[in-house]
């Protein structure tokens, strides 16, 4: 229904794959929804010819500007474990889909059930079969191209349906890690990559000049066109200063500052979904102080913020002495990936996510040629030493300890600075030894030289579990639905409701979720 | 134009072997130049002063400029600040689009950063692949 312009059905905080899929899918639904998205940041110019060209002629990125600073006072890192957020997340419209590399993939059946397996983290109040149909739904709408076997034939997890899109083939580089996988007997196969029909491979993927890696900001995009949607309103560059409460169970507004105007307004609604990530989305809940919340809306037991995981990223280098192949990746994204010890097995180490490093093997022509080298000496160095790396994500176990919490500054779009509380387990380092034995075997298994072995400093990508679900306020901050517990109309859509991360990207299981609380809302009529 | 052109050929001249034709680049090139002049911000001067500094230094090198320009001249480390501008905003940038565009084909591979290869539904593969080998 059209109701003042102030005043909405729905109210979505954060406009990236959560908040996005959640307003497409109401207003398929109803199209006459009033539903307002708010968004922090700014507008990345997307399918620009001319970004894509300084992309290409100059490596500037279009959206350098949209990533968090390497300053301490937008964000701090108070932990024993150094946490860094350089270009792990997206600030603007569509969020980090707008920059992110589109691997697409599914949790697995155990990943619901990590403490009951390993006696660490915590389970899901959901299992996979409930999130299966919208994992196949999820897919399509992301445009994710795959295959179901892996080399051995195995499908996992179980799925009815097949990838929307055929994989991509191997590039030739990933001939010696697939070898050494083969006679190793390690089972591997196609990353499954969010690109639409029209990926012409130009190798630019962080800024595609036709819009083929999907972006949440294309449904975004594809809302705003759609003349059908006369109740749909995005506030721009307008941070959500907080929730307001008229009684403890129910939110009836939102107090958003529009750094453009300086103005701060106020748009009230029936219902509230915070999709605003998992460091936003708990310190919104934690600055929405009020006699009734004096912790923070849904933080009277001290967990929102609380559980901080990520993955580590474990990486194996090494270098054959000569490329008679003159082996390129060329492509920018790995096409090679394995989830062999992403396992019920290896679980209680931390299951293990492995795959070919998508920038190795590589010479940088133009750089040579700019140097002022001869077509000799390039050639030379183009059949010269080669390197490949393994890479892999490792399953964190999430502690209470670790936490997101909101610090004394603002950044430069208006929103608090973000504290990061993080240091690891005890076993950390045993289980991450163990791991990287696993890919040294692989990588010496090709025969190529080994030259470095480690886990990189921990960075904020794919951070999780701010706001877990569960059933009981007790251990969780959101129910199985998502809602807060306690607040009727109040929902969080992000990966902070994940209660474990498991060791594969989280975006597919995401928009899984997103799916699924749309549907409960239509179903239910949200809070009403 | 032409003098820009006649610049982008060179690199060619430079680096390049049959595997790898400017005309087949010249459409996208074109583009890359439009795009350059009219977004912002503009390219319009530097361009205008890479065409000045072209004659001047053909007087100079006559027809071993492109050697000067390309190998001999280290013109990012010139005393004089027009030279570094136009190493760096047109030479350098027209060497990152000429092998974007193709070039990077005389040193082996199908594919590379900021070639527009083609849908991969295509029966030919767009970049050199495990299955095809």
């Amino acid at each position: 229904m059209a109701k003042s312009k102030l005043d909405f059905d729905y109210v979505i905080i954060g406009s990236g794959v959560a908040g996005a899929i959640v307003a497409k899918r109401l207003l398929d639904h109803d199209a006459s929804a009033s539903i307002a998205v708010v968004e922090a940041g700014k507008r990345v110019p997307l399918k620009d010819r001319r970004k894509w060209w300084d992309f290409v002629s100059t490596a500037a990125n279009p959206y350098d500007d949209y990533h968090d600073l390497p300053i301490e006072s937008e964000n701090q890192s108070v932990g024993k474990e150094p946490w860094t957020f350089r270009e792990s997340r997206l600030m603007g419209r569509g969020g980090s889909t707008v920059h992110w590399g589109g691997w697409a993939l599914r949790f697995k059946e155990e990943d619901f059930e990590t403490c009951s397996r390993t006696g660490r983290g915590a389970d899901w109040p959901i299992r996979y079969q409930d999130l299966e149909s919208y994992y196949d739904e999820a897919e399509r709408w992301l445009g994710v191209s795959g295959q179901s076997r892996d080399s051995n034939g195995v499908v996992f997890p179980p799925r009815k349906s097949e990838y929307p899109l055929d994989p991509f083939p191997f590039v030739e580089a990933d001939r010696p890690l697939i070898h050494a996988m083969e006679r190793l007997g390690i089972g591997y196969g196609h990353m499954p990559i969010a690109r639409f029909r029209k990926c012409m491979t130009t190798g630019t993927c962080r800024y595609c000049p036709f819009g083929a890696r999907f972006t949440a900001a294309y449904l975004l995009d594809e809302i705003e066109e759609n003349p059908r949607f006369t109740n749909f309103t995005y506030f721009e560059q307008s941070p959500c200063e907080q929730l307001l409460t008229d009684t403890k169970n129910r939110v009836h507004a939102a107090e958003l500052n529009c750094t453009r105007t300086g103005k701060r307004i106020k748009i009230e609604g029936k219902n509230f979904i915070v999709a605003s990530g998992a460091y936003e989305s708990p310190k919104l809940l934690q600055r929405s102080v009020s006699t009734d919340w004096p912790n923070g809306i849904g933080n009277d037991r001290d967990l929102v913020g609380r559980f901080l995981i990520s993955h580590p990223f474990l990486h194996v280098l090494a270098e054959f002495p000569s490329n008679a192949n003159r082996w390129n990746q060329e492509l920018d994204f790995p096409t090679l990936m394995s989830r062999h010890f992403d396992s019920p097995e290896q679980q209680a180490y931390g299951k293990l996510f492995l795959f070919k490093d998508r920038g190795r093997p590589s010479i940088d022509l133009a750089k040579l040629m700019i140097q002022g080298k001869t077509r000799a000496q390039i050639e030379r160095a183009s059949m010269g030493p080669m390197e490949i790396e393994l890479q892999g994500f490792m399953e964190e176990f999430s502690i209470f300890e670790n936490r997101v919490s909101i610090g004394t500054n603002t950044n430069r779009i208006g929103l608090p600075q973000t504290n990061v509380d993080f240091s690891r387990e005890s076993d950390f380092l045993d289980r991450v030894a163990s791991r990287l034995e696993i890919m040294k075997q692989i990588v010496k298994d090709t025969g190529a030289k080994i030259t470095k072995a480690a886990v990189r400093t921990q960075r904020g990508d794919h951070s999780a579990s701010t706001c877990r679900m569960g059933h009981s306020p007790a251990t969780s901050v959101v129910d199985p639905d998502l809602r807060v517990h306690g607040v009727n109309n109040l929902w969080v859509c992000s990966n902070a409701v994940f209660p474990s991360g498991a060791c594969v990207n989280p975006t597919l299981t995401l928009s899984a979720l997103s799916l699924r609380l749309s549907d409960k809302l239509i179903r239910d009529g949200g809070a009403a | 134009m032409e003098v820009l052109w006649n610049l982008f050929n060179g690199i060619r001249g430079a680096w390049g072997s049959d595997a790898c034709r400017t005309e087949d680049m010249a459409s996208q090139w074109r583009e890359f130049i439009q795009l350059k002049v009219v977004g912002s911000p503009s390219y319009f001067e530097h361009y205008r002063s890479a065409c000045e500094l072209l004659s001047e230094l053909r007087q100079t090198h006559g027809d071993r400029l492109y050697q000067y320009l390309f190998f001999d001249g280290e013109l990012h480390r010139h005393p004089d600040a027009r030279l570094v501008e136009f190493k760096r905003y047109v030479v350098d940038e027209f060497i990152r689009v000429y092998v974007s565009l193709g070039g990077f084909r005389s040193f082996g591979g199908k594919n590379y950063t900021g070639f527009v290869s083609g849908s991969r539904y295509r029966s030919q593969r767009p970049y050199r692949s495990y299955e095809g080998t």
